[in-house]
């Protein structure tokens, strides 16, 4: 069996090369469904193995809680909000958690500026807790204390974007930034994080809490973002089922009414990621099993082809001894070979579009093809060579001798 | 046991209503080592027999024994491996692979038969030696010349060392002078013991022959040993 193999890879080989432009041609339809897929697969496995990265960096244990209107109701004027009341309601009541912080976001993007420069950034009230929440971290200087909470300080915590736009110091600590029309002196540089799906991260302003709500005074009722991690044995859905409980009744919900907030695990936020990715790549997928179709009927075509140009050669071949096998054998092992040669120069063509098309969008993360990708195209574009060469192989093998022979 | 045994052999062609008797009846027997001629005019089914004798055709009624085989009992790969390893057969259009060189066309038969290739091209350069053609191994076939391409053939159809050499106007297409290049070839072959068996519709080539066939109509018309001819 080997060696009948090694023989027809040989002569295969030789007739694939002697019409190297047909056989180019013919291995087109694989070529481009095998370099679609592998384009598609390194992009998304590259998205996704990068934002699986980014959410464990979140704290693949944390929840986030919003307040939530439902459209109808906004047009009503109605505002669902999460009160600083609510969190002291959890903070007391909640079990399992490890550490909680408020978020008060300013009202849309603020002004900040340093001396000449100016920039728009979010800028966001929070507390001590926030660092091991969202695990953020302060390479230079200190990051936000209780007692800047306590004292209402004017002191703030920016991310490296924020120094670069400013045109800040190398080390920002010390100097003071106007936010909103307020002076605040800068204690910390954040970590930087870079990109996330074309967003800085870094571009980020963190003042107290407290400071924060006494700069918005009663301007407006507050709505704040809670942000918690669990501690180490809690169990997520139990956390989010007490605070389901805990919330709708401090809001007064009837059982009949929807809930007016959202919660949100950082799991959960990345299973909905992984779920678009999954369907894009389904999507494709059918896309492209059509047109590997498509490439395996273009090479049962050309093999149809050949077996007729090369009746005769099967002729002299059974004329001095080969038996069906051996015909089986050379022209599905052309067939496969063209097959699989097509689903090389896709592999490789599908990995340069995709490391092009990554390189070439900023921020996008890198390309990167996963192995069973490689083996799933070489396999799939394999099996299309035998599926669709098996027709034309047996044919060849089993023609009259000399029926071959006398074939003009 | 005669090499050749073939007794009521008849190969019957429907065209249409009609029914061509390409062969009819024949019976032969051919020991070893004899040189054979089937001579007759065009049409008289000289090819048709060859073929049948090359296995490569079955006849429509009849038996055919060869080497002790009875030839109607094997199956496809029975039959291939009997044109393999007891008959070499050379065309009038030589019928070489267009893609190999004269090397691998002679090397090609012993592929069927499992050889490793150190030993194929071992044997094959020895068969080519033999026909005189040790420095065109590596030329394809278009770049020989006719007389050369059959010696190519004829090298094919020795390197397996086949108990019969069966040759259909093997100098059909050749001049004059390659003719007789290539008929004292065969007159070499058969005095170191080859059983040859050609067809042939020239008279100067069934001269080299110890017995001459006459086929007319699809039947033996004649059967001659020459030597007792030409006495
Ligand atoms: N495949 C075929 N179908 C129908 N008739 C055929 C076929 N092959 C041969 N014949 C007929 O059988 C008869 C014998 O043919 P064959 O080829 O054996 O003749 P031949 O003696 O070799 O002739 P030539 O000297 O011209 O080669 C012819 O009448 C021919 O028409
Ligand atoms: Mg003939």
């Amino acid at each position: 069996m080997f060696y009948v193999m090694l023989e027809s890879t040989r002569s295969a080989l030789i007739s694939i090369l002697a019409h190297g432009l047909r056989s180019f041609l013919t291995t087109l339809g694989i070529v481009i469904g095998v370099a679609s897929v592998i384009a598609v697969v390194s992009l998304t496995q590259g998205m996704s193995a990068f934002i699986g990265e980014s959410f464990s960096s979140l704290g693949s244990n944390s929840l986030t809680v919003q307040s939530y209107t439902p459209i109808a109701e906004q047009m009503r004027g109605v505002r669902a909000r999460l009160t600083p009341e609510d969190l002291e309601l959890i903070e007391r009541r909640a079990e399992g958690v490890a550490s909680i912080t408020p978020i008060l976001y300013g009202s849309s993007a603020s002004q900040v500026r340093y001396a000449a420069q100016t920039t728009f950034s979010q800028i966001m009230g929070t507390t001590y807790a926030y660092r091991e929440v969202s695990q953020s971290y302060v390479q230079l200087g200190r990051f936000i204390a209780e007692s800047d909470n306590l004292t209402r300080r004017r002191v703030t915590v920016i991310g490296s974007k924020v120094r670069d736009d400013l045109g800040l110091p190398e080390n920002p600590v010390n100097k003071y930034v106007e936010l909103g029309g307020e002076w605040f002196k800068v204690i910390g540089l954040l970590e930087t994080k870079g990109d996330f799906m074309g967003f800085s991260q870094d571009d980020i302003v963190l003042v107290p809490y407290a400071t924060m709500r006494s700069l918005q005074g009663n301007q407006a009722r507050t709505d704040i973002q809670i942000q918690l991690s669990l501690s180490e044995n809690a169990d997520v859905e139990d956390v989010t089922r007490q605070l389901t409980a805990l919330l709708r009744n401090a809001h007064d919900l009837s059982p009949d009414e929807d809930d007016d907030f959202v919660i949100n695990t950082a799991e959960q936020l990345m299973n909905t990621f992984d779920t678009v990715i999954n369907m894009v790549t389904l999507v494709i997928g059918g896309i492209v099993s059509i047109s590997l179709l498509v490439g395996g009927i273009g090479i049962m075509n050309i093999m149809l082809v050949s077996v007729t140009e090369r009746t005769r050669e099967i002729g002299i071949c059974k004329a001095i001894g080969a038996k069906r096998h051996h015909i089986l054998a050379q022209f599905l092992i052309e067939a496969i070979l063209l097959s699989l040669l097509g689903g090389l120069i896709g592999l490789a063509l599908g990995f340069g579009l995709g490391a092009a098309i990554s390189s070439s969008i900023e921020s996008f993360p890198p390309a990167s093809i996963p192995l069973w990708a490689i083996v799933l195209a070489l396999g799939f574009s394999g099996f299309v060579g035998i599926l669709f060469g098996i027709l034309p192989a047996a044919k060849a093998a089993n023609l009259d001798p000399i029926d071959a022979l006398r074939y003009e | 046991m005669a090499l050749i045994r073939l007794s009521g052999i008849s190969r019957h062609y429907e065209m249409g209503s009609q029914l061509v008797r390409a062969l009819d009846e024949v019976d032969v027997e051919i020991e070893r080592n004899e040189y054979v001629a089937f001579v007759g005019s065009s049409g008289s089914g000289k090819s048709t027999f060859l073929n049948i004798l090359g296995c490569l055709e079955r006849p429509t009624l009849g038996q055919y024994y060869l080497n002790g085989a009875h030839v109607e009992e094997l199956d496809h790969n029975q039959l291939a491996e009997i044109r393999n390893r007891e008959i070499g057969f050379i065309f009038q259009s030589f019928n070489l692979l267009p893609r190999a060189n004269a090397l691998g066309n002679v090397m090609q038969p012993l592929v069927y038969r499992r050889i490793g290739y150190r030993q194929r091209r071992e044997m094959a350069t020895e068969a080519l030696r033999r026909v005189g053609l040790e420095d065109r191994m590596d030329h394809l076939p278009n770049q020989l010349s006719g007389g050369q391409r059959q010696r190519v053939a004829i090298a094919r159809a020795l390197v397996t060392r086949p108990a019969i050499l069966l040759a259909d106007e093997p100098t059909g297409n050749l001049d004059s002078r390659t003719s007789t290049e290539i008929m004292y070839l065969f007159d070499q072959l058969h005095a170191e013991g080859q059983t040859l068996i050609l067809v042939t519709h020239e008279e100067d080539i069934a001269r080299h022959c110890g017995r001459i066939v006459e086929l007319k109509d699809g039947r033996i018309f004649r059967d001659r040993q020459r030597t007792e001819a030409a006495h």
